[in-house]
């Protein structure tokens, strides 16, 4: 047993022989999965909170009945004999147990509609497939006598209740990952199930149709009955059950890739050439079925290039005369504002920094983060790859298994890359490196939490591996955000090399998803400034940069109503749509030209939040923070300038609108016309085409498809502009 | 606070609380006695609660109805005492009487087991409770009810009784607390529980003294005691009995734990069918707050304070587990939790709680007041100390009594309860309901001791002694107890909630002739589950009636399955449910 100090730690187990020393409080089942030892689970999902009632992962702990692996946390053995003895020993798969876990699963097959829908369909059902595996596919007890029915209201979602084995799991799901609270058990005993608001059918209750529930449902008790229509410009659209048979998918429910159909196509590359650029923005990232890819990360000119372009407000509006697509826009280098660029040490390019084969999944940091590419990728040889979009990278990392193998990929490949890639610490040498590699901790921060606040003593130091940190400080009437470091960011240091308090709190973009972290240890990053003094030299004058920078930034919000601009989240907005009064006549020509814009229906509304003589008009402000980012089919996400879009993927389920506190997304019908496919799915049977409404979330995309928003081109008054927060708090200052 | 956290609208944790209280009012005043769903919108409203959230505990308990219930709603007892001394008859009557009655205003039933277990059978009609009439009687009772004259249901008040486990016998209650609250003397009071070596009386028999100390050596600021007096398994009357005619040893128990462990309030859950005792009990709290024993400076000590809520439980048998009853005061579904964390560490709201039966707050009172020496000065052969015990099903004089611990089984049924009915002959009785499993008579001259029972793979339990005559079927009673657990079965885990039901229809089969060669071994497999697998007590206890009957009463139940025949001419009649 390990102890550090006087306080334990650790606690040892024995799982089937072998010694696994695993921290306190670690469940049964996490210690045995990370050890590779298999333990069968259906009530069980990694990314929601363990109940223990389907019993299949019962295990033996010598104790008066068996236990859930999945919610029996290990805790120090007060009562053992000796003190070198284990805390805990546990039999995952003895006779005993395995007639135990038999018997559940006939206890459920008897009352299962075998093959239920999911199994006909996506051949996943989780509970049919392990009553093959343990020989449970005929159940010796009698068959439930009356069916428990089938609900066919939902739009999207078949609910065959007779399939349903109480796992809770899209109650938890529908709760704990999309909050939405609509599913709940209802009844007692045998005759218990799982209902909807007050026992509505799902069709008429508060249900959006996220999805969330079904992707969750071990069995054909939830299943799609329509597909989302994802387009990719390339590649062909995978079959569900071809993507079902690869590894990588092995935890990721048919109903989920079902639904989202055309969310994964395969792509072939001739040797040569290239799937993305370092630099360029993607939302999707690539798995490799055959072939070999190069990764390689080029000179650090391409900071002095971003540097360059990034603009001002005044030369934004000059550059509207430059094809939109070309120009980077301001949101890309926020955050950046501090990286003194001089050039640095050349660093080796065109040398593959790492080759990646079948099997490998690679660009997801980027397709995660909505953030440039920080290597390019170049075929190797031929390769066959799949193309995927973020929702399914997003459920992909919901494993904890494959994150885990993430972080082992990011410290063996990426990590090297990610210090490279910074000027400041190029002349690290590889050996260094490597010896930081066993010592660094990868930490997961939950969206909004504190990593550390202002004031705090400094004791580590901090690379962005993927997500938005933001750093605010504190002033009179609320907190200042000075910045938000994307991946590849460094910080922490400013307290390492000064008075060891932190000048400001760090914490995780809110409400969009978690933050990963590289922590170097501050006596690491203390030994790491000695022995390069170089590194130690680009720091400081980051360091003095960042003091100046800060000491403007007060002067200049002296005499602005700063709380309330920090109330509003002013601050927040990359693109106010702020109109000005004294040139405005009310003749809503901005209104109008946005409905021209986009199929006849508004996306602003000229009213809002008046400040001084300026009008906020209601219409998305692309916050750089966005609370609205939690989208069940990845239909809204952020385009490489981090801008807010929504796709026409969009399921019309309300979450981004839910959550948008300026309620600047709005949902409106828009006729479609049905054809045969996804009429039989609804049940209405006709063979011809049919119109129906679909609901549709709309916020502005700055008209993106054009040159410049149209609310401003039209604006004959040029009273409407498009202004950051910072903008436009200089412009009243003015 | 983050903007995120200001626009969620979560559930604040004890949002809850009372919920019960407030659903049942809304049903009371229902001209239709059910709760409509703009009413349960409302709750959700007013609470800030979401639907689902409502909805499940609504649809969860028995007692509250989404549908309008019949005008006149029946519900027969058909558990255990009720099913051994007249229920079915009873039943078949008042369907025969009644047949054709349109369901909207009358419904026959059945209820589960009501805690009137001498008094059987019983009954209840709308929300009053009828015990020991005939079917005559009976139809009587249903009669002028439809009539709109219900007659009042039977009644259970305190009788004057020499009690050897009441140390006051009227003089000076709460002595005992008088001198803590001087002496503060924690130590020694816990010193005194374990050296009378004070169980459990609830049936688990867990150290009363190492309850008390794991909770009272938390650090925590907020603990709680819970007194449970949620009795509900057939054959149990101890804790009715108690609370009738010692309710003051129960309240001076709980008031010595809390202040004890260091808890300021304490929960007395009692089950809803037990109105006058919760009558009893809040008019025995009133006399206490008055005389200062209770609530804030107990008797003038500003650094005492420790209050108690009566809290009427929703109803269901389940409830009496520990930790569904916990889940019941968070007004949630009264659902098991897995357990570890145990109570003591993570109980009420997540506090450390003392959870402790009825009886064993009130011996705990005793003890302190007379000391460990009298306790064990209490006794036979060889065995310490004192229990109740209900006796019922076929004996003379069915009923509650005080005896010692260690008397043989057949002293206690001759000389308390005056022998078997009828001068009939015992061919097996339940030490402690269904929860037991049935012993067969050659065992009537065990001792009723904890280590005893449980090495004859039995238990002293909550004391609920069935006695079962010749003429009775004990693969009948083995069914009669399986069904109870089916009934009450809460249904989250998957080894009770199933398992429950397919050994109730194996069973069935069993009684009506249609025994498989496949079928032992099934049920085997299915028992070893079910003690295994199951989260709490009532799954792992659901094959104890019938193991127990396949081991001691091998050649009847043979009779049935070989031969298909009943030997005491009860199964195979085609006409039980």
């Amino acid at each position: 047993m390990s102890h550090t100090g006087t306080e334990q730690t650790e606690v040892r187990l024995v799982i089937d022989g072998q010694s696994i020393t695993v921290p306190i409080g670690t469940t049964i089942f996490d210690a045995a999965r990370t050890h590779g030892i298999p333990i069968p689970v259906l009530c069980h999902q990694q990314d929601i909170t363990p109940v223990g009632v389907c019993r299949m992962c019962v295990v033996d702990t010598h104790e008066r009945a068996y236990a859930a692996a999945c919610i029996r946390k290990v805790e120090p053995n007060a009562r053992k004999a000796k003190p070198e003895d284990p805390d805990l020993v546990v039999e995952t798969n003895s006779e005993n147990v395995r007639a135990a876990r038999k018997t559940l699963l006939e206890l459920m097959m008897a009352d299962h509609p075998t093959p239920c829908v999911r199994q006909q369909q996506k051949k996943d059902c989780e509970l049919e497939g392990l009553a093959a595996e343990y020989g449970a596919t005929t159940s010796p007890y009698p068959h439930r006598e009356l069916t428990r029915g089938r609900d066919t209201t939902s739009p999207i979602i078949l609910v065959d209740h007779a399939a349903c084995i109480l796992c809770d799991r899209c109650v938890r799901a529908c709760a704990e990952l999309r909050d939405n609270f609509v599913i709940a058990r209802q009844g007692k005993g045998y005759n218990a199930g799982i209902a909807f608001d007050l026992g509505k059918p799902m069709g008429s209750s508060s249900c959006v149709s996220c999805g969330e529930c079904m992707y969750s449902c071990p069995t054909g008790a939830l299943t799609n009955t329509v597909s989302v229509k994802h387009e990719f410009k390339t590649g062909t659209p995978c079959e569900t059950a071809d993507l079902m048979a690869l590894d990588v998918f092995q935890h990721v429910s048919g109903n989920f890739l079902d639904f989202n159909k055309g969310a994964v196509v395969k792509r072939h590359f001739k040797k040569g050439e290239f799937f993305f650029r370092e630099g360029e923005g993607s939302s999707t990232a690539f798995y490799i079925l055959e072939g070999l890819v190069d990764m390689y990360i080029s000179t650090q000119q391409a900071h002095v290039h971003t540097e360059e372009q990034r603009g001002t407000f005044s030369s934004r509006m000059r550059s509207k005369l430059v094809n939109r697509h070309q120009h980077r826009r301001q949101g890309e280098d926020m955050g950046r504002t501090h990286v003194v660029v001089d050039g640095g040490l050349e660093l080796p390019c065109d040398q593959p920094e790492g080759q990646r084969g079948p099997g490998a999944l690679f660009g997801e940091m980027s397709c995660m983060n909505a953030h440039p590419h920080s290597t390019t990728a170049r075929a190797a040889t031929d390769c066959v790859v799949l193309e995927m979009r973020r929702n399914i990278v997003d459920m992909l990392r919901r494993n904890k298994t494959f994150r885990e193998n993430l972080d082992e990929l990011y410290l063996t490949h990426t990590l090297e890359l990610h210090l490279r890639k910074s000027p400041v610490f190029s002349s690290l040498t590889r050996e260094f490196i490597q010896a930081l590699r066993s010592k660094v901790r990868l930490v997961r921060i939950a969206p909004g939490e504190i990593i550390f606040k202002q004031g705090d003593l400094a004791d580590a130091f901090y690379l962005v591996r993927r997500g938005f940190v933001k750093v605010t400080e504190s002033c009179a009437g609320g907190d200042l955000v000075l910045a938000y470091l994307p991946a590849g960011s460094h910080f922490g240091e400013p307290a390492l090399l000064g008075d060891g308090k932190h000048m400001a709190t760090c914490s995780a973009l809110d409400n969009v998803d978690h933050v990963d972290l590289v922590r170097i240890a501050g006596e690491d990053f203390k030994e790491m400034i000695r022995l390069f003094p170089q590194v130690h030299a680009e720091l400081q004058k980051v360091h003095d940069e960042h003091m100046r920078e800060n000491q403007k930034r007060m002067a200049n919000i002296s005499d602005v109503p700063l709380a309330e601009f920090l109330h509003q989240g002013l601050v927040e907005a990359q693109s106010l749509l702020v109109l000005n009064l004294d040139n405005c006549t009310r003749c809503d020509q901005c209104v109008k030209a946005c409905a021209d814009a986009h199929d006849g229906v508004t996306r602003l509304v000229r009213d809002g939040l008046r400040v001084d003589n300026f009008l906020i008009a209601t219409s998305c402000r692309h916050c750089r923070d966005p609370l609205c980012m939690v989208c069940p089919v990845g239909a809204i996400h952020r385009q490489v300038t981090l801008d807010v879009t929504i796709d026409d993927t969009c399921i019309g389920c309300g979450e981004c609108a839910q959550n948008c506190p300026y309620g600047n997304i709005n949902l409106h019908e828009f006729e479609v016309t049905l054809h045969g496919e996804e009429l039989a799915a609804l049940g209405a049977g006709q063979a011809h085409a049919k119109k129906a409404t679909v609901r549709k979330a709309t916020s502005c995309n700055l008209c993106n498809e054009l040159k410049e928003p149209s609310c401003v081109y039209a604006c004959p008054h040029d009273a409407a502009h498009r202004v950051t927060g910072e903008e436009f708090r200089d412009m009243l200052k003015k | 606070m983050s903007t995120s956290t200001l626009l969620r609208v979560l559930p604040a944790e004890h949002n809850t609380e009372g919920v019960f209280e407030e659903l049942k009012d809304i049903q009371r005043q229902n001209p239709l006695h059910y709760l409509p769903k703009e009413e349960l919108q409302r709750v959700a409203e007013r609470r800030g609660l979401h639907l689902r959230d409502v909805h499940a505990i609504a649809s969860y308990y028995p007692h509250f109805h989404l549908e309008p219930p019949a005008k006149v709603a029946v519900s027969v007892c058909d558990d255990m005492s009720c099913h051994l001394r007249g229920a079915p008859a009873l039943q078949r009557r008042l369907e025969q009487r009644f047949h054709g009655a349109s369901p909207a205003d009358l419904s026959i039933g059945n209820v589960s087991c009501v805690g009137r277990c001498e008094h059987a059978p019983s009954f209840v009609v709308n929300d009053c409770y009828y015990d020991g009439l005939s079917p005559e009687e009976a139809i009587d009772a249903v009669v002028q009810t439809i009539a709109g004259h219900p007659t009042s249901g039977s009644s259970y008040r305190a009788r004057a009784m020499n009690l050897a486990s009441d140390p006051y016998d009227g003089e000076r209650p709460y002595s005992v607390l008088r001198e803590f609250a001087k002496s503060r003397d924690r130590d020694g009071l816990i010193a005194k529980l374990k050296a009378a070596g004070l169980k459990g009386m609830g049936g688990a028999g867990y150290p009363t003294n190492d309850k008390w100390t794991r909770v009272r050596e938390s650090k925590s600021l907020d603990k709680y005691i819970v007194c449970n007096a949620d009795e509900s398994e057939p054959g149990t009357l101890k804790d009715r009995f108690i609370l009738t005619q010692l309710p003051h040893l129960v309240i001076e128990g709980m008031v010595l734990a809390g202040l004890c462990v260091g808890a300021r309030r304490g929960y007395l859950y009692i089950r809803h069918e037990y109105q006058e005792q919760e009558e009893i009990l809040t008019a025995e709290l009133n006399r206490c707050a008055e005389q200062g024993l209770i609530g804030e400076g107990i008797l003038g000590y500003a650094d005492l304070s420790f209050e108690i809520v009566v809290f009427v439980s929703p109803g269901g048998y389940i409830c009496g587990e520990e930790t569904a009853l916990l889940e019941a005061i968070e007004g949630k579904r009264a659902e098991p939790r897995n357990k570890p964390p145990f109570v003591a560490n993570v109980g009420l709201w997540g506090k450390p709680t003392v959870v402790n039966n009825v009886e064993t707050l009130a011996f705990a009172t005793a003890i302190a007041a007379k000391g460990a020496d009298w306790w064990n000065s209490h006794g036979a052969n060889g065995f310490k100390g004192l229990k109740f015990v209900g006796v019922s099903g076929d004996v003379q004089k069915p009923g509650m009594y005080e005896v010692p611990m260690g008397i043989k089984y057949s002293d206690l049924i001759r000389e308390y309860a005056g022998g078997p009915l009828d001068g009939r002959e015992i061919i097996g009785f339940a030490p402690s309901g269904p929860s037991s499993g049935y012993l067969p008579a050659s065992m009537l001259d065990l001792p009723m001791d904890w280590e005893t029972l449980n090495k004859a793979k039995s238990m002293v339990g909550s004391g609920a002694i069935v006695v079962c005559c010749e003429g009775r079927c004990m693969l009948d009673m083995a069914l009669n107890s399986v069904r109870f657990y089916r009934n009450e079965s809460c249904g989250k885990c998957v080894p009770c909630r199933i398992g429950s039901q397919k050994l109730v229809e194996i069973l069935q089969r069993w009684t009506q002739g249609g025994y498989k060669d496949s079928d032992m071994s099934v049920v085997k497999e299915l028992f070893h589950a079910l003690r295994q697998t199951s989260i709490c007590g009532l799954g792992q206890i659901l094959p104890k009636p019938i193991e127990s009957v396949l081991e001691h009463f091998k050649v009847e139940v043979d009779e049935h399955l070989l031969n298909g025949r009943c030997p005491a001419g009860v199964c195979f009649r085609g006409d039980l449910p």
